[in-house]
């Protein structure tokens, strides 16, 4: 007996990948329409045809592909000479997120894409995604995540969280992304490399002959309120409105203008969660709560972007995971790196690069290798851009070694990690696949080894590493949960 | 735990691979010396100097590293996890716990089907480990041990 279909799926999921589909057919009518050629696509058979490949297996995949759910599965049938059948057990469903995009606003359909966890669901990526009306849409929804699981009804909702428009605007000036700015200079100054090499050199010239700390400090606000503008318009299209509600078993997020999308993530599919704070952030006590769950991406073109709150004060912590995620929060005195240990965080990549960076700087100017007078301001710029270097990635590394740490209870792992920025990770024993202990054969003699948990989470967030604590840590964490 | 070792014809499995790896770092090495010879002097002594000190980490890896490796290769299989010891330098300690294994295979190379030595490889969502230098039989072995492991645990409702 079926609870729902066998239904097709809504006549504008042949338009979801618009471009993708329907790219080559529209540049071929917009050069017809644009030169006047229309015998170009009318006498040109092949060329016809291999345009229009496809919109019509879109056109096809929309007729023959019909969706059905009973108390257990998800059926999907597909097909005309070469018929599939795919069925989904409801139980391994992880996520299942709603979007609307502006078209599907207008036409009130919402396309779900659902989730499983399986190396299969990428592969049939297109079966998975689906649309209907907003009612079948719900429906669908509800039927997926079993009235047993979880309740979308608003009445049913335990808690919600809102991030107001001020707390986004602040997420936006923290997260200001002053790399993208330098990003954007340096590819203009490829395309216009007169222009650029000239306000370049006037402004070191400037900047050695006449400028002062605070004209140092007034140009990076300047770039600092630039990208952070950037920051703002995209945060605020991208999470505006942005809320998360607790509805039993599972976790509703809701956020967006153009694109709007709603996310469903079971709760007992989740690996852990992580509350990121970069530098900026960790001054000011704030923070970004994200989730590790197989299939949870809010933007799917950057994996590791898999916030359920995207700005949250420190304090507010404990309350907001006792609301959403119960049980998960503890606070049990942190294993720390022994300070015999310290040695070994200066033992990394960036402070390997920075110094090659300083010693090669110096190197040519101590033997005069070349003319560097011609290059002077360049030279005292990259000079400047090296000791930075180099000083911040001792301090990112003494930063290393006093955040790191790790505690545990009977079902929980935390551990806190990273330099400038820090990581605050909580992890289910229960979806542990592996702990690793690593270290050469000098830090073990020194009683020294670093941790890596591989958790069952999606790809950038399958391995975790807490460096350089204790040897015994190792064996007192107990990750056989029965 | 039992802990267990290879087999210790896995040392001289070693050996054979790394040689192999070896001749074709002395081969590119020495081409790329020769090149310089014909092309660009004055950088042939560097070339003669990082070529020689590749193929002499190469030298090493085959003589004296398959020794260290497997004094330190270990492994034990349990009811309820599995716990492998490994590296040269960087040694390296992981345990899995039995009920996360999504499936085992038993594979054999080239080289390792002339010492009829055998892999056991054990997957998981989150990556993949190797037991390697196993017999027939102890690959057999271990494989059914997870297997049973895995199934006990299905069947007392553990698997999560």
């Amino acid at each position: 007996m079926m609870n729902f279909g066998p239904k097709r799926s809504h006549f504008l999921s042949i338009f979801q990948h618009g471009f993708r589909n329907f790219g080559l057919l529209i540049l071929l009518l917009g050069f017809c329409l644009f030169t006047g050629k229309w015998s170009l696509l009318f006498d040109n058979v092949a060329l016809l045809a291999t345009v229009l490949v496809m919109p019509l297996s879109q056109i096809f995949t929309y007729l023959f592909t019909y969706y059905s759910i009973d108390n257990e599965k998800l059926y999907i049938k597909k097909g005309i000479m070469n018929r599939k059948n795919i069925e989904i057990s409801l139980d391994k469903i992880t996520t299942i997120d709603m979007s609307q995009k502006l078209l599907y606003q207008l036409a009130n359909v919402y396309n779900i894409n659902i989730n499983t966890g399986a190396s299969l669901t990428n592969a049939m990526s297109n079966e998975l995604s689906i649309s209907f009306k907003k009612e079948d849409a719900l429906a669908f929804q509800q039927l997926l995540l079993n009235s047993k699981k979880a309740n979308q009804n608003e009445t049913f909702s335990l808690n919600e969280k809102k991030a107001t428009t001020t707390e986004l605007i602040v997420m936006a000036l923290m997260n200001s992304n002053i790399f993208f700015m330098f990003q954007l200079v340096f590819f203009l100054s490829l395309f216009l490399p007169s222009f650029f090499d000239n306000i370049a050199d006037f402004a070191i010239s400037y900047f050695i002959n006449n400028g002062s700390i605070y004209m140092i400090i007034q140009v990076f606000i300047a770039i600092y309120i630039l990208s952070s503008m950037f920051n703002l318009l995209t945060i605020f299209v991208m999470y505006y409105n942005f809320s998360i509600k607790d509805c039993g078993e599972s976790l509703s997020i809701k956020y967006g203008i153009f694109d709007k999308k709603n996310h469903t993530l079971l709760k007992n599919k989740i690996s852990g969660i992580n509350y990121k704070q970069s530098f900026i952030m960790k001054l000011f006590g704030f923070g970004v709560l994200e989730v590790f769950a197989v299939g949870y991406d809010l933007d799917e073109s950057k994996s590791h972007l898999s916030i359920i709150f995207p700005f949250l004060r420190k304090r507010e912590l404990k309350d907001f995971l006792n609301q959403f995620i119960t049980n998960i929060y503890f606070d049990e005195k942190q294993i720390k790196p022994p300070l015999k240990s310290l040695r070994y965080f200066f033992l990394n990549w960036k402070i390997l690069f920075s110094t090659i960076f300083i010693s090669a700087i110096v190197t040519l100017y101590y033997f005069d290798i070349f003319d560097y007078s011609k290059f002077k301001y360049y030279f005292v710029f990259l000079a400047i851009f090296a000791s930075v270097s180099f000083i911040g990635s001792i301090i990112s590394s003494i930063l290393e070694y006093t955040n790191t740490g790790l505690s545990q209870n009977d079902n929980y792992i935390f551990i806190s990690s990273g330099g400038f920025k820090k990581n605050n990770i909580f992890i289910k024993k229960s979806m542990i696949e592996y702990i690793q202990s690593s270290g050469s054969l000098l830090k073990r003699r020194h009683g020294i080894s670093s941790l890596t948990f591989g958790i069952w989470a999606d790809l950038a967030n399958m391995a975790h590493r807490v460096k350089n604590l204790p040897l015994e840590t190792f064996s007192d964490i107990d990750i056989i949960t029965k | 735990m039992n802990y267990l070792k290879p087999d210790i014809k896995a040392k001289k499995l070693w050996r054979i691979t790394r040689f192999i790896s070896f001749l074709v770092f002395l081969t590119i090495s020495a081409s790329l010396s020769l090149l310089a010879f014909f092309t660009w002097k004055e950088a042939l002594p560097i070339f003669i100097f990082v070529g020689s000190l590749i193929v002499l980490w190469r030298l090493l890896a085959m003589l004296i590293y398959p020794h260290i490796e497997y004094k330190q290769w270990f492994y034990a299989v349990s009811s309820d996890k599995l716990e492998i010891r490994h590296g040269i330098f960087f040694i390296k300690k992981i345990i899995i716990p039995i009920y996360r294994i999504q499936h085992i295979s038993i594979i054999q190379g080239p080289f390792a089907r002339l010492f009829k030595l055998f892999t056991v490889e054990i997957s998981l969502a989150s990556g993949d480990f190797k037991i390697v230098g196993l017999t027939e039989n102890i690959a057999r072995d271990i494989s059914e041990k997870i297997k049973d492991s895995l199934y006990y645990n299905i069947d007392a409702g553990d698997f999560k």
